[in-house]
């Protein structure tokens, strides 16, 4: 009776730690989820942005005005959500490509894990201008 | 001593089933892990195919539309760079928008490698091997053409020329111009026994709301030499133009010339079938490198 009494708090002790283990795998695996939603916003952030010509809007802009027209649209994000916006215009000539313009934007301090790094091309036909967006976002 | 033993037997089998609701779920958590980089691995693949797709339209500009027997060309001429804009593009996807995990590729329309550079532009529709094309990527002129012993295959051609950067300058539009629109007939007007005939419907638009339309008649394409020709006059404060408008002889169907006149045309081919497919200038095809994933479509 002592005997079987012991090994049952033994046992129940192990059980407890496996239960314990599998709560916090539980929560570990909703990452990828957290990733997935990410990603999704990103795109459709990223998408509507190409779609809708604002990118292309960059090309006869000044700096100052590109710059301050991405902030706003960058602002239109999620509170919750920080992102990093990068924007390069390079322009062909031959086989080579010089970058011309630049462009950073960020909103909050990136979290350094569970990023979605998102990119976008745009062009500018008649000056063989091409364009290159890349977007980091993360959860605040 | 048995109750003891019954508690100890419980707790072992409650130990096993939870190690096998663990092993369960940790499969389970893998398999979802598995799907949802697939489905991101499948969604960059076609948010890039559509990326691409999108500046590549915006070049060629040019809208393609089939609807049961009827395939319409929305087209806007003529063009410039389109050429040199292909090659850099091409060159700059390969650059700078492909990563480690992002394969982009141009593919012919028979799924071969090639060189955005080196495009054609010539749009086919198949079986019937009908071509829509320009010369050059300028788009100063247009092309229909038909083998002759698909040429019952087109049935009645449409097109509307809306010109932006001249007016008609032709009676009755301006009834004192010297030059009369109405004068566009066939050199051969279809009978009962025209082997190859085209009903051919011609309608031009000005900007400043003049039309001259050509009510549909019915050529006889299937002789040699030159088709039937009318030369739409036309004039700017610059000077003045004309469009050339050929029907025929077979295998041209159609040769549009539209010297220094910008225009948007709309050729809207009437098939004897709806079964048919267009073979479009190119195909993009984007891959995710570590996963099963591609998209290949037509551009």
């Amino acid at each position: 009776m002592k005997k079987a009494f012991i090994f049952t708090l033994d046992a129940l002790f192990a059980v407890s730690i496996l239960a314990v283990f599998f709560v916090v795998y539980s929560f570990e695996m909703n990452v990828p989820k957290e990733t997935y939603w990410l990603s999704e916003m990103g795109n459709t952030f990223m998408t509507s942005l190409d779609k809708d010509g604002v990118f292309y809007q960059i090309f006869p802009q000044s700096d100052a005005n590109a710059q301050v027209m991405l902030s706003s649209y960058l602002d239109k994000l999620p509170r919750n959500v920080n992102a990093d916006l990068n924007i390069s215009i390079y322009h062909g000539s031959g086989d080579v490509f010089t970058r011309t313009r630049s462009f950073h934007v960020t909103r909050g301090t990136l979290s350094g894990t569970q990023e979605t790094h998102i990119k976008r091309v745009f062009s500018d036909i008649l000056n063989a201008d091409f364009g290159l967006a890349e977007l980091v976002i993360s959860y605040g | 001593m048995a109750k003891g033993f019954i508690i100890a037997v419980t707790t072992v089998l409650i130990l096993i089933v939870m190690l096998l609701y663990v092993q369960n779920f940790a499969a389970k958590q893998d398999s979802d892990l598995s799907k949802i980089a697939q489905i991101l691995a499948a969604e960059k693949v076609t948010h890039a195919w559509s990326d691409i797709r999108d500046d590549i339209n915006r070049a060629f500009a040019l809208l393609i539309t089939k609807e049961d027997n009827s395939v319409s060309f929305l087209d806007q001429l003529p063009s410039e760079g389109i050429e040199s804009f292909l090659h850099h593009y091409g060159l700059f996807i390969k650059n700078y928008y492909e990563s480690p995990d992002l394969d982009v590729k141009f593919l012919s329309p028979e799924g071969a490698d090639m060189d955005l550079g080196t495009l054609p532009p010539v749009i086919t529709i198949m079986p019937q091997n009908i071509q829509y094309y320009y010369p050059t990527w300028a788009k100063r002129r247009l092309f229909i053409t038909c083998p002759i012993e698909n040429a019952s295959a087109i049935v009645q051609v449409f097109l509307t020329v809306n010109v932006s950067n001249a007016y008609i300058n032709c009676k009755p539009v301006n009834p004192s111009a010297s030059t009369d629109c109405e004068k566009f007939t066939p050199n051969r007007q279809c009978t009962g026994s025209t082997d190859y005939r085209l009903y051919f419907n011609l309608t031009i638009a000005d900007y400043r709301g003049g039309f001259y339309q050509l009510k549909q008649n019915c050529f006889d394409i299937g002789g040699s030499g030159s088709g039937s020709v009318d030369n739409i006059d036309v004039k700017n404060v610059t000077g003045a133009y004309f469009i050339k408008v050929e029907v025929g002889n077979l295998p041209q169907v159609l040769d549009i010339d539209l010297h220094n006149v910008v225009a948007m045309t709309n050729t809207t081919l009437i098939l004897n079938t709806s079964d048919f497919y267009i073979n479009y200038l190119a195909q993009i095809e984007t891959t995710a490198v570590n996963y099963d994933t591609d998209r290949v479509d037509r551009a």
